[in-house]
């Protein structure tokens, strides 16, 4: 076991902070299940007097994306002090004097993070298994929807991990991580539109006509949410949305082939795309606490010429420091 | 040679924190790095300890080049910075266990090397006492066991008695002497140097980035005695006679005088003060009172540390 991640976690369940986080988040996604529940309930006794089963499996996706929505906010909080506070306790020299790579620590930082958010999706369970009471959807859909989870949260740890190791502060390192997941989750849908947009305008001033989205489409394979959102819609389905965007409703003439050919598995290739990018954040963040790999670079050592004024100082011992 | 530092050179920007380093120390040995705030100890010690990059130069540890496999030298060497780097709800047994966990020691060595350890630093009572209800002498023990847990060659120890009462400084003092005795190779910085004389076997000044001052103990003890005594001479009659004389003596550096008691810095030998005192009193000086103080260490650091662009102090080579 990685021996920062054991510690994390013994530093972690002598605190009162995660059973008080963990009651509220419990708390909060039950409060929404009871919600819909509650509407349910209220079609029956003042709309047609029949229950509307359907609107029950709504459950799942909407619990599901709360979850998705705490837990993107969660653990930049969690994963924000993590570098940061052992900068802070001064324990991170320490430990970069020991034989533990700067990649382990972040990893052991990462894992400690995910066993986190784990705990947090694990006692969800329950409260997700309402939606499954009515019928209407499988089981394993919850288990995807941990591994969905898992892989985004991944990524968003990595993501935090690496500002925690880039930004000394950690409201500072709070605030960057949310704003790479907004540039990740909202950017790249910004980015597509705008591209979409440009390219409209330059065939309409060329008389032209608009030849399709191309490959365009595979930015969003950088989004998280786009796999995330596409299980959900298949989830209630039975069809994923990129499917039925790509393949179903558009041409082969409006969208590449190669993306015509991914859509039916978006969901797993945008996690393996997810965790990719995780992946490639904790690799820059071990590089950042590397103190002998600053920024990726190796510093060059004892290369340097460098001019030696010809200097005596008083030596007691011997010749060492003598003539230079 | 356990550790060789040639032309070690570390810079940010224009400023100089070491500069052209050269060090030699031998195993065994327990080296005491002094120098003000600022005067480059600690940046050199984190060089060697592979916190810091070099601008250029070379460390060699036991053979094995400090900078390019800095990997393979980290199990031989032990480091204790200048702060206690402790996590507060860890208890004291677990914090050691896990430092341990870092080195690789597993299984049932674990616990009793950390118990050892903790013997060896008198925190034995202490094992299950959370680390942030400990003494700040205690968690600096705690410190200095942690750095002990794989058994390195080589100990860096970045001002270990710093902001310690009395007793738990003799404490300190007296566990690296016993660290010493065990064969251990020690370099403690500090910036009091009459304090490392008592331990160390080898004393380096430095001062902005260089070294001024490198050598034995007892080399610099002999040095510090040689250079500078201070003579305290209470006369009764004839002071601008006894003035006059001094100021003509060789020997003689400076003279001040502070009512009837005059301060003469002098540097010769026993037969050069008897003639001195001898020709004051011929010279009808009446002495009331002679005192005489030996140069000490803390006067010669602070006269080479007081020579501001760190060049050859007068009394030259050794």
């Amino acid at each position: 076991m990685n021996p920062i991640l054991k510690k994390e976690l013994t530093l972690g369940s002598r605190t009162i902070r995660m059973p008080i986080a963990l009651m509220f988040y419990n708390g909060f996604l039950a409060f929404i299940a009871v919600l819909i529940l509650f509407s349910a309930c209220s079609y029956y006794y003042y709309g047609s007097g029949s229950m509307e089963y359907s609107a029950l499996i709504g459950i799942f996706p909407t619990l599901a994306a709360v979850q998705m929505a705490l837990i993107c906010l969660i653990i930049p909080v969690i994963t924000a002090s993590s570098v940061a506070g052992e900068r802070e306790k001064q324990t991170l020299d320490i430990l970069l004097t020991t034989p533990i790579t700067p990649r382990s620590i972040i990893f052991g930082k990462v894992w400690a993070a995910l066993t986190n958010v784990f705990m947090f999706i694990i006692s969800s369970v329950p409260s997700m298994a309402i939606a499954f009471l009515f019928g209407g959807l499988q089981w394993h859909y919850l288990a995807e929807f941990l591994v969905i989870i898992l892989g985004i949260s991944f990524f968003v740890g990595a993501v935090g991990i690496w500002c925690s190791s880039m930004y000394k502060r950690t409201v500072v390192s709070v605030i960057m991580t949310l704003v790479i997941e907004l540039a990740f989750f909202v950017g790249t849908l910004i980015l597509m539109g705008s591209i979409i947009l440009i390219q409209n305008m330059i065939a309409l001033r060329a008389n032209t006509v608009y030849d399709g989205l191309g490959i365009l489409p595979m930015i969003l394979l950088a989004n998280p949410l786009s796999g995330f959102v596409d299980f959900l819609v298949y989830a209630m389905n039975g069809n994923g949305l990129m499917k039925s965007i790509f393949l179903d409703s558009m041409s082969s003439t409006a969208v590449s082939g190669i993306v015509r050919a991914i859509s039916p598995y978006w969901c797993v290739i945008n996690l393996i795309v997810t965790i990719f990018l995780g992946l490639i954040f904790v690799g820059q963040a071990a590089k950042m606490i590397d103190p002998v790999c600053v920024h990726g670079k190796k510093k060059s050592r004892g290369s340097s010429a460098r001019k030696k004024k010809s200097k005596r100082f008083r030596d007691l011992s011997g010749s060492e420091d003598k003539a230079v | 040679m356990m550790l060789k530092i040639q032309n070690l050179y570390k810079s940010y920007g224009s400023f100089q924190a070491v500069c052209d380093l050269n060090l030699s120390i031998q195993k065994g040995e327990i080296f005491g790095f002094v120098g003000h705030n600022g005067a480059g100890k600690t940046t050199t010690m984190k060089i060697i300890a592979g916190l810091l990059t070099a601008t250029s130069g070379s460390i060699s540890i036991n053979g094995i080049d400090g900078i390019r496999q800095n990997r393979e030298i980290k199990h031989m060497i032990g480091y204790m910075p200048d702060f206690f780097g402790v996590y507060d709800n860890l208890k004291a047994i677990e914090y050691m266990e896990f430092y341990a966990s870092l080195y690789g020691i597993t299984g049932s060595e674990v616990r009793k090397t950390c118990r050892s350890l903790m013997d060896l630093v008198n925190l034995s009572d202490k094992e299950t006492t959370y680390v942030d209800s400990l003494s700040r002498g205690m968690k600096q023990r705690l410190c200095l066991a942690r750095c002990l847990v794989h058994n390195p060659e080589l100990l860096l120890l970045d001002e270990p008695a710093s902001g310690l009462d009395p007793q738990a400084r003799f404490e300190m003092k007296e566990i690296l002497k016993n660290l010493g005795s065990m064969g251990k190779t020690i370099i403690i910085s500090s910036h009091i140097l009459p304090e490392l004389a008592d331990m160390c076997t080898t004393i380096g000044i430095m001062k902005q980035g260089r070294m001024l001052l490198h050598g034995s103990v007892e080399d610099i003890l002999t040095h510090a005695q040689n250079s500078g005594t201070t003579l305290t001479i209470r006369t009764m009659t004839n002071q601008e006679t006894a003035i006059r004389i001094l100021k003509e003596d060789p020997n003689v550096h400076k003279v001040s005088i502070r009512e009837e008691e005059l301060n003469v810095q002098f540097s010769g030998t026993e037969m050069d003060l008897a003639q001195l005192i001898r020709l004051l009193v011929v010279n009808n000086v009446l002495i009331s009172s002679f005192h005489r103080e030996k140069g000490n260490l803390e006067a010669l650091f602070l006269e080479v540390n007081g020579n501001p662009d760190g060049k050859e102090q007068k009394g030259g080579a050794l």
